[in-house]
């Protein structure tokens, strides 16, 4: 059984953006002197971000494990998928800076079946590992995910190139032909 | 994706913070404030001043106060929803400034419309039918409507859509509805009115982006993919809209942050022209007057449009093409 957690260190930031956000949007609330729509959009930032926090700290407490078969997400709200059953798997890539070269950005794994999904950052320790296994899987169950996923796997150094959607698009065709 | 939004929301207010600072420290620039332009002019129309009085509005006003005492006041107003007070009009900002905000809104996301509505079947029809007749044409009336100024375009439209279709000259809507409530028969006024300026001001950036996107398409259509695609026999539509025509709109969503400041400043001119009820007119007029107030309100509008602008434009560009450039992996 392979195990894998969000170590504290990743997660820090995540903790102070959502403490600041808070600290920012319930302050400008509090100091509100009468209601317009300003105290609105403070209002919703607040849930946002309060919501942030709650889904770090949720992070923060859930130790994914790969066993039998299947992913399992233990802790709040956790979940589990058969490995065999996964309908699709995207593989997506934030990042702040506008030139997207890989620094100061970070990978988000989503892994579905028909009946629930999982969503695992870059951040968490053994990540590779967890990229190893999602390639296998769209081997296996000849899943075809988007060209975006694809390209993001061959720059994690996962080739993917026959996998694509486009290619799919390509062989129906020729099929029909 | 949640993390990335509440790093952009972060971002924007320390961003919107700086902006409201340059903001307020350049409308105080210009040497004297509002009362001492108001001193000079009555000065030079030879009536007596009285210093007395003019220091007790410069005290009401906070006039004498120091330049962050009178920023963190207007700052503080700014997020209580209080835009400050007009000297000029001797009312608060958010009566001065009543329909203005939304009628700007109004003609500039409008104009947005137009100018994608027009630019994107003609963009793409010059970029499949590349050298032919149809792409000369369509060039040809871009280059017209990039290189016509605008303020021209405005009053050569103005006159026609008096004479044939009897639109009153100037202004948003008929004279009547000005300063009426909102009706159905008021909007249907202002959409009687609003397609010369929307046509005005949009020709310019219709033609520099149907010539944006014609080249963005050239070269995708250019690339092996797009030939292997054809050669296999998949659908040209489909072989079109679903992979090079997706590729190409990458550019244009992440230029949307910038376009709605520059329609926005392209606008003032034409409002000028064509007497429109915007922002523009009124902005240059609290400027010259150092109506610091009032001149302030708007530009924060306009700095806070440009941030949300840009903002939304991460946000889509990040949900239609979440992909790393060039090699190597992502940091943790």
């Amino acid at each position: 059984m392979k195990s894998f957690k969000y170590p504290t260190r990743s997660l820090r930031g995540d903790y102070l953006r959502a403490t600041v956000g808070l600290l920012v949007t319930v302050g400008l609330l509090i100091a509100a002197t009468k209601i317009t729509i300003f105290q609105y959009l403070f209002a919703a930032g607040a849930i946002l971000f309060l919501g942030f926090f709650l889904r770090t700290a949720q992070r923060h407490l859930t130790v994914f494990h790969i066993a039998n078969g299947a992913l399992y997400a233990q802790g709040p709200f956790g979940s589990s998928i058969q490995l065999c059953s996964v309908t699709d798997i995207q593989l997506r890539y934030f990042s702040t800076r506008k030139d997207r070269n890989g620094e100061g950005g970070w990978f988000e794994l989503t892994i579905k079946c028909s009946k629930s999904k999982i969503s695992i950052d870059s951040t968490i320790t053994g990540f590779e590992q967890i990229m190893q296994t999602c390639k296998n899987i769209i081997q296996e169950n000849k899943l075809t995910p988007s060209e975006t996923t694809v390209d993001n796997f061959s720059s994690a150094g996962f080739g993917l190139e026959n996998q694509t959607s486009f290619n799919n698009d390509l062989n129906k065709n020729q099929d029909t032909v | 994706m949640l993390s990335y939004l509440i790093q952009r929301i972060l971002i924007m207010i320390p961003t919107l913070f700086a902006i409201s600072i340059i903001t307020f420290v350049i409308i105080q620039l210009p040497p004297g404030d509002y009362l001492s332009t108001y001193i000079a002019e009555l000065q030079s129309q030879g009536e007596n001043v009285d210093i007395a009085k003019i220091e007790a509005l410069r005290a009401q006003y906070g006039l004498d106060k120091s330049m962050i005492e009178q920023y963190w006041f207007w700052v503080f107003g700014l997020l209580q929803g209080d835009l400050g007070f007009s000297f000029e009009y001797q009312l608060p900002v958010s009566e001065v400034v009543g329909d203005r905000l939304l009628l700007t809104l109004i003609l500039n996301f409008t104009t947005i419309l137009f100018i994608w509505l027009v630019s994107f079947p003609i963009g793409i029809y010059s970029a499949t039918h590349q050298y032919s007749w149809g792409d000369y044409g369509l060039t040809f009336i871009g280059f017209i409507g990039l290189a016509t100024p605008n303020f021209l375009l405005a009053l050569v439209l103005l006159y026609f859509a008096n004479v044939w279709f009897g639109t009153s000259i100037g202004g948003l809507m008929d004279p009547f509805y000005i300063d009426q409530p909102w009706s159905f028969a008021k909007i249907l006024s202002i959409l009687e009115h609003l397609w010369v300026p929307v046509v005005v001001i949009g020709t310019s950036g219709t033609a520099s982006m149907i010539r944006r996107l014609r080249a963005n398409m050239l070269d995708e259509l250019q690339k092996q993919y797009v030939i292997t695609a054809k050669a296999k026999g998949l659908h040209p539509l489909k072989a079109l809209i679903k992979y090079p025509l997706r590729t190409s709109l990458n550019p244009f969503i992440a230029d949307i942050g910038n376009m709605l400041p520059q329609i926005i400043s392209g606008s003032a001119i034409v409002s000028m022209v064509l007497s429109l009820p915007t922002t523009g007119p009124m902005l240059i007029s609290a400027l010259q007057s150092q109506d610091m107030y009032l001149a302030g309100s708007f530009l924060i509008f306009l700095a806070m449009l440009t941030v949300i602008g840009m903002f939304l434009s991460d946000l889509a560009l990040a949900w239609l093409d979440p992909r790393i450039r060039l090699g190597g992996g992502a940091s943790k």
